[in-house]
């Protein structure tokens, strides 16, 4: 049959469930890891995890880069999609902020009535913390270069850009995770530590799916598989990778300065 | 320029065999670790 308008007929694919089977055996495997210290369901599930990633971002990549599939009309949907991802993605941040605030501004009386509650020793907001938001910030730079150098056909840039980006983001994980090991309280040190790790590491893990995002990018870039004018992409990394930058921003400035 | 989308159309049978299969790899190793907890408990 001959097809008369431009949107994306998708075919039936098994990934959405074995997606979802497998972030189930993430759940359960985090709480057999958390309270039994036994990692068999973790691991299956990170393994099921990456493969359902693999095989469902190949298909992604076959149907749009080379069949053709991501029109005009579908990329304003995928436009779409995305914006309304990282909406939802700022409303989970904005809960642990909450708790933040609300446990932080007006501390009770078992905390000493004051914050940091006493007895915690909070981390130097002018260390390390600045360095990484230096990090990021130099980061947003230079995935702006390589979105502009991608623009203009400029494939050495894009390729170097991409590549700083990329090393930046690595760079701020490996710091931050030094600085977990620095920090004199726990996650079940109270409400202190309980906000701490919950918006650090969450914003965390974040930027390491933020990273994934951007090292499969660098590959696509590498395969030759995006042009000056079709890059979507790249470019949902791009608003991904600002979006974790500005919630370390707020981070920064909420918990680890104002906080402290 | 694309092909029709799915030339093949699945009879119930191969549905229902692709979705026990499916879920068969993901519930069973969960369940008898589930079900066997004990011996699963590190440290």
């Amino acid at each position: 049959t001959h097809q008369t308008h431009a949107y994306h007929m998708v075919n039936p694919s098994p990934w959405p469930l074995t997606g979802a089977l497998s972030a189930l055996l993430l759940t359960s495997g985090l709480v057999m890891w958390f309270h039994y210290n036994s990692t068999i369901l973790l691991s299956l599930g990170l393994l099921t995890n990456i493969l359902t990633m693999y095989q469902w971002w190949r298909d992604i990549i076959r149907e749009g880069t080379y069949q053709g599939h991501h029109t005009p009309i579908v990329q304003k949907g995928l436009r779409y999609g995305m914006i309304l991802f990282i909406v939802s993605e700022v409303f989970f941040f904005a809960g642990f902020f909450w708790a933040f605030y609300h446990s932080s501004l007006v501390p009770t009386h078992d905390l000493g009535g004051c914050w940091p509650p006493t007895g915690i020793t909070p981390l130097n907001p002018l260390e390390v913390p600045l360095l990484n938001t230096s990090v990021l910030l130099a980061s947003g730079v230079s995935i702006t270069w390589a979105h502009h150098s991608l623009m203009e056909g400029n494939r050495n840039h894009m390729n170097q850009a991409l590549l700083i980006t990329i090393l930046l983001g690595l760079y701020f994980t490996i710091l931050q995770a030094s600085e977990y090991f620095e920090t004199s309280f726990s996650i079940s040190d109270g409400i202190y530590g309980s906000t701490f790790f919950m918006a650090t590491g969450f914003h965390g893990l974040h930027v390491i799916i933020g990273s994934t995002f951007l090292i499969v990018c660098l590959l696509r870039q590498l395969k030759f598989h995006f042009t000056s004018k079709h890059h979507f992409g790249f470019e949902a990394a791009a608003w991904y990778w600002h979006f974790v930058d500005v919630v370390w921003l707020f981070l920064y400035v909420s918990i680890y300065w104002w906080g402290s | 320029h694309s092909e029709s989308p799915q030339n093949q159309v699945l009879t119930p049978t191969e549905s229902v065999v692709g979705i026990v299969v499916f879920f068969a790899t993901f519930f069973i190793p969960a369940a008898y670790v589930m079900s066997n907890l004990k011996f699963f408990k590190g440290e």
